[in-house]
């Protein structure tokens, strides 16, 4: 087998961010590229940590609200960090909480705004309306998807999220569920290869897909292969996929 | 008394008569009844109870714990019992009107010990209750699609418990969250918990989730329930336990006095139920000695590892609602079979009383089943197949899918001991499937 190179992927926050099973997105990215080839090693990064800067993926949760509070006053250290992923087109998956802080900022009921670090050209303000339920998207066609078309998760937040730069693209848009705001249909936001989204589920289990594009693009820089990737056998996590959509967005099932 | 609450009661008892009449189970309708009638009932029903009220919450082992505490009160007091588990007002209603006759109220020896809904702990003190007590058992991730987040809930337990100065409480200390709500009304909190350090582990068994309280442990009991600095001194506490030849063998230390007693529900966090309804027993001034004597011949409450013959073979059910109880169960089906072969089947249903959101799967720490695989390992329900794929990071066998009513069949071909794993829609449905298929013929007596 063809030997890839190291993979180091970064989990900010590992003990605050922790929410809803989003450490399966740690181990979706690690399995794949443990089966095409790469020895994979996960740093996870605390408040007061070294900076982690020589990550080649990095993954940002969700946390409770008393966790968040703690992850924003250490949060300006990683300006560098996003700096980083920014100039280099780092891959990158944020999840809920963890998309919240890397937007612009995040702007809560009778507080400040907090300050984010805008690598995503969002803000979120805080709202009474939760919104919890399955969520399926049609992904948006600009990120040159792999099939299936769609993309399942299940969001619980009650932040809304708005673009303040509405060139960038959405994840998807919402088939069923509320994205971003509950409103305009968008979910999540891309930029370069960076994702944010509130999709739980966790995400990268469920979309092979979505594995594939982050770890696809982390090969590319290396001037690898991405098509390794294919020869993973992703058959029960397609098999799931579909079952949700049937499931849930019957219209979309083919 | 209003008239309006006489005929909500005279209501609600005829038609829990009429259910039962018709084979159904009265576990929430009368109750129901009842709420729409008089809304002031369910406040003034609690505060008839001679001997008191006794609320039993907390994430995982509310249903045990209370079995547990009416099997070892059973001798002191009637009590009053929402047996079913149906744990928000219209199931401790409907246990209420069953036992109050309009004539001559509750029987003076009745005493109340009711299982209630985390979220419906507050919810109970603003509609009027009034608890005696409150035994809060611990606080875990579940079903957070329905309940936001769990420090949000010991908000609102704070905030309740200001209106009902008189209640006491009585709190896991192995849980840094729940020590820290007793600590802001110390005054009216007893403590209970584990302090055997043989049994603490180094690391958690499962995501230890303590908030952004700084804690620092010496060990692990299950998930992020240890002994740590700053613990607060137990009143009860369990000091050993040792499992072999199908039963615990503890240690329990009440004040001052040590007990030696033995349980025969396996799990680790059956230990933290026997040390709850004990301490429950101790708040209500029994003899802690002869009582803790009753635990050896408590059997497990509805699907909480029971033991049930179908067609003949041994099968353990166990009902995992969130990762704790899904990471603790397979360490104790370790425990349980020691090397030998096995099988597991696993119910998942996402409907409301499951929690929707299956993201949970991926908390549960499956490593236990690696060293000594299941021979066979299938799953059913409406999301079996995301548990499969949950499965397939860290087992490498091949899970097979089944539908419910192959279950039975399923198990015909299997050798060596087999567990059933359920949330808890997925509880009912099987336990109806294998009744109208006839491989059951009765249940145990616990609901």
């Amino acid at each position: 087998m063809h030997k890839l190179p190291p993979l180091t992927i970064v989990h900010l926050y590992p003990e605050l961010m922790n929410t809803y099973g989003d450490t399966g997105n740690i181990a979706a990215l690690e399995r794949y590229a443990k089966l095409a080839g790469s020895d994979v090693t996960v740093i996870g990064y605390a408040p007061g940590d070294a900076v982690p800067s020589s990550g080649d993926i990095y993954f940002f949760g969700g946390g409770q609200d008393a966790a968040q509070g703690v992850v924003g006053s250490d949060l300006e250290r990683l300006q560098p960090v996003v700096d980083r992923i920014r100039e280099k087109q780092i891959p990158l998956l944020a999840i809920c909480g963890g998309y919240q802080l890397l937007g612009s900022a995040y702007l809560p009921f009778d507080a400040d705004p907090i300050k984010g670090l805008s690598l995503f050209p969002v803000t979120t303000r805080a709202s009474n309306d939760r919104m919890i339920g399955n969520c399926i998207l049609t992904a948006n066609p600009a990120l040159a998807l792999e099939d299936p078309s769609t993309i399942v998760g299940f969001e619980n937040h009650s932040g809304k999220t708005e673009y303040i730069d509405h060139r960038i693209n959405p994840l998807g848009t919402v088939v069923v569920g509320s994205g971003n705001n509950g409103a305009d249909k968008t979910e999540g936001c891309v930029v370069d290869n960076a994702i944010g989204c509130y999709l739980h589920g966790p995400l990268l289990p469920k979309n092979p897909h979505i594995t594939k594009w982050l770890l696809g693009h982390w090969l590319r820089q290396a001037g690898e292969d991405a098509t390794l990737l294919n020869t993973v056998n992703n058959s029960i996590a397609l098999e799931a996929h579909r079952y949700i959509v049937e499931r849930y967005a019957p219209t979309l099932a083919a | 008394m209003t008239i309006r609450s006489y005929i909500a009661i005279a209501v609600a008892n005829v038609s829990r008569a009429g259910l039962l009449l018709l084979g159904r189970n009265a576990t929430t309708l009368p109750g129901l009844l009842a709420e729409k009638i008089a809304p002031n009932l369910y406040p003034y029903l609690l505060e008839q109870i001679p001997k008191g009220v006794v609320f039993i919450t907390g994430t995982n082992g509310k249903t045990t714990t209370t079995a547990m505490a009416r099997h070892l009160l059973a001798e002191q007091f009637t009590i009053i019992s929402n047996v079913g588990g149906s744990n928000l007002i219209r199931g401790h209603l409907t246990a209420l009107v069953a036992n109050y006759s309009i004539i001559q109220g509750f029987k003076d020896n009745t005493l109340a010990l009711l299982e209630t809904d985390e979220l419906f702990v507050a919810e109970a003190i603003n509609l009027g209750a009034r608890p005696t007590a409150i035994a809060v058992l611990n606080l875990f991730r579940d079903q957070l699609d329905r309940f936001g987040e769990i420090d949000s809930i010991t908000r609102k337990w704070e905030k309740a418990l200001a209106k009902s100065p008189g209640t006491r409480l009585l709190i896991n200390s192995n849980d840094p969250r729940l020590a820290a709500l007793g600590k802001k009304y110390s005054e009216r909190t007893e403590y209970f918990g584990l302090d055997a350090p043989a049994l603490l582990l180094p690391k958690p068994s499962s995501m230890a989730d303590t908030g952004d309280l700084s804690v620092e442990y010496s060990g692990y009991y299950v998930s992020h329930m240890g002994n740590y600095k700053g613990e607060p001194e137990k009143t009860t506490a369990l000091t050993s336990a040792n499992w072999g030849e199908e039963h615990w063998k503890i240690t329990l230390q009440v004040d001052t006095e040590t007990i030696q007693a033995s349980l025969q529900t396996p799990g680790r966090y059956n230990l933290f139920n026997a040390v709850a309804a004990l301490a429950i027993a101790k708040e209500l001034m029994v003899d802690t000695y002869s009582v803790a004597n009753r635990l050896e011949s408590f059997t497990p409450a509805f699907s909480r590892f029971e033991k049930v013959y179908i067609d003949g073979k041994p099968i353990w059910l166990v009902l995992v609602k969130n990762p704790v109880a899904l990471s603790e169960t397979l360490a104790t089906i370790q425990e349980m079979v020691g090397g030998s072969t096995y099988n597991i089947i696993l119910g998942s249903n996402d409907n409301i009383a499951d929690g929707k959101d299956v993201s949970w799967y991926f908390d549960a720490d499956i490593s236990s089943l690696s060293g000594n695989p299941p021979a066979n390992c299938m799953c059913f329900g409406t999301r079996a197949r995301d548990m499969r794929l949950r499965l397939s990071y860290g087992l490498e066998q091949e899970v097979s899918l089944i539908n419910l009513d192959e279950v039975a069949k399923a198990i015909g071909g299997l050798s060596g001991e087999t567990f059933i794993l359920t949330t808890y829609t997925a509880t009912l449905e099987l336990r109806e499937t294998l009744t109208s298929q006839g491989h059951i013929k009765k249940w145990s007596t616990h609901a």
